[in-house]
């Protein structure tokens, strides 16, 4: 019985060398963690993914962003703006809709090919993706490529995605034949707004939408974020953090709102 | 008696000792690390462990064997340069081991090759030529433990971590770190006159309350740097903002615990707090 005794004594200590490693190698601090560049605004889609027995799908908005404005895919094809809203299966995507519109092997890589089986391309695995979120290099690669040549932004994906449009580095596609409609020109001429900042000693905001209208149209954000005239939505900073009206996009998409000085920015 | 007693005359300490052991692991709240880190820490911060290592962050994620660990010393940068040089212009992570750095991103003039590319600060690029390396990829810390006794000379002393009291430093001129890597100020929004007098924070009792002073903080931060990752916008809205979480590295421990005045400094936040002052 001594031996016995022995052997327990024996065990726990290699046990607590192991967990002693186990717990020194993943010593990291904690404070709380920001998304890498290349993973901010990622989603993952995961409604019926996993129930039907494959991976969820990776979905990366600057990949997405670099090429096409937002109301292409949020207004002429119909995809919600809270992540898990727009309900889509794989036969709406096979059907034509949602993503399907371009991954169709004609605009963008699709699913159909004659040289795999079903559920066998290796285009399945560009979106419902073996990697992790922020662990893919293959991402990080194609991520770095495009930035290089972009002006660099301070938060997010640290581009800044405005001046690359202004500068025609970004010219987003906003028009897909048979599926976007013919709408006016967007008149650019309702100028900028100066929207009160309510703090004394903090700069007022600065609107522009023009540069919102690079990306958007008005159905995006009017009436249902923002009422139409100036001063009937009262909203506050707390309101936006959380996620509402400008915190819609800013902090999911568009630049974070720890980017402060780039909406207070007048009268600095 | 059996030679198994020989090998272990220690036995019924050592059971103790492992049922001990058994009873910490079981109590460690659900994120593993922080108890053992807090252990870390507390073995690294005075008195326990020399001034001059305190806020040193070793960068040994490759751990290769052939080139020692480079060690960054938070004293010399921060005697000349704000937190909001590396920590927002630089992008700097605000905890070690989640800055993405590759020796092409140094090289090609990111986080510390923003500086350090010979121009100024010594030199990482090895085309530059110079023996740079074992600047940083240190073996043998003793020119910088005795370059930080020669530096903390004179400057204001306080009781706890660098044993400097870089506030009062401040204030008196004798360090001066630049703002920003651009040149001049910074280009961010300045602090509104709401959160320029200091924020009474209640706590559970009357004399533990703490003065805070943004004004200090935004010297050398930007909002961004504790808003909103760390703490809300709204006041007394940061949920679990205790003193436990806070030791355990959260919220103030963030920086407070590391790099800035460690949390046994109690009367520096908690000035009614006065017992354990010694001067």
């Amino acid at each position: 019985m001594k031996g016995w005794g022995d052997k327990v004594t024996a065990i726990g200590l290699v046990l607590v060398l192991l967990v002693g490693t186990g717990l020194l190698a993943h010593a990291k601090g904690n404070a709380p963690k920001r998304l890498p560049a290349d993973e901010y605004g990622t989603l993952v889609l995961n409604n019926y993914s996993e129930k039907a027995g494959v991976r969820p799908v990776v979905f990366r908005h600057w990949v997405h962003r670099a090429r096409h404005t937002c109301r292409l895919c949020h207004v002429d094809i119909g995809f919600a703006m809270a992540a898990g809203e727009t309900q889509m299966r794989e036969e709406d995507n096979r059907a034509g809709q949602f993503c399907g519109t371009c991954h169709n092997g004609k605009e963008a890589f699709g699913w159909e090919s004659d040289r795999y089986a079903d559920n066998q391309n290796p285009n399945c695995e560009r979106c419902h993706a073996k990697s992790a979120i922020g662990r893919d290099p293959i991402n990080q690669r194609h991520f770095e490529e495009l930035r290089k040549n972009l002006p660099e932004g301070r938060f997010g994906n640290e581009i800044d995605w405005a001046a690359a449009s202004r500068l025609k580095k970004v010219v987003p596609r906003d028009y897909i034949e048979g599926v976007s409609f013919d709408r006016p020109k967007l008149k650019h001429d309702q100028g900028d707004l100066n929207l009160d900042s309510k703090l004394a000693g903090l700069p007022d905001i600065f609107f522009s939408h023009k540069e919102h209208a690079v990306w958007n149209s008005c159905e995006l954000c009017h009436p249902d974020l923002f009422a139409l005239k100036v001063g009937t939505s009262d909203y506050s900073m707390q309101e936006i953090f959380a996620g509402q009206y400008c915190g819609v996009c800013h902090g999911s998409v568009a630049f974070p709102l720890q980017d402060c000085g780039r909406c207070h920015a007048k009268n600095q | 008696m059996d030679r198994r007693g020989a090998i272990f005359p220690l036995r019924p300490i050592l059971r103790l000792f492992l049922l001990g052991l058994l009873l910490v692991w079981m109590t460690v709240p659900a994120r593993g690390e922080d108890r053992f880190e807090l252990a870390q820490t507390m073995r690294l911060i005075p008195p326990n462990g020399p001034l001059t290592r305190y806020g040193d962050i070793t960068f040994d994620s490759f751990r290769s064997g052939k080139v020692p660990a480079a060690i960054f010393p938070h004293w010399l940068h921060r005697a000349r340069y704000t937190c909001r040089v590396c920590h927002q212009e630089l992008k700097f992570a605000m905890s070690s081991g989640q800055t993405r750095m590759s020796r092409a991103a140094l090289i090609g003039g990111k986080f510390c090759g923003a500086c350090h590319n010979g121009d100024q600060a010594f030199s990482l690029r090895p085309k530059d030529g110079g023996d740079n390396c074992g600047r940083c990829h240190l073996d043998n810390r003793e020119d910088l433990d005795k370059k930080f006794a020669s530096f903390a000379e004179g400057l204001p002393e306080a009781e706890f971590g660098n044993g400097i009291d870089w506030a009062e430093a401040y204030a008196q001129n004798l360090v001066q770190p630049v703002d920003s890597l651009s040149g001049g100020r910074r280009d961010t929004i300045g602090l509104p006159k709401k959160l320029q007098k200091p924020l009474n924070l209640g706590t559970s009792a009357a004399r533990s309350s703490v003065l805070f002073s943004h004004e200090e903080h935004y010297a050398e931060m930007d909002c961004a740097n504790c808003h909103p990752d760390i703490f809300t916008i709204v006041r007394n809205g940061t949920e679990a903002f205790t003193m436990e979480k806070n030791i355990y590295g959260w919220y103030c421990g963030t920086c407070h615990m590391r790099v800035a005045f460690p949390m046994n400094d109690c009367h520096r936040c908690h000035p009614e707090m006065k017992n354990g002052r010694r001067f």
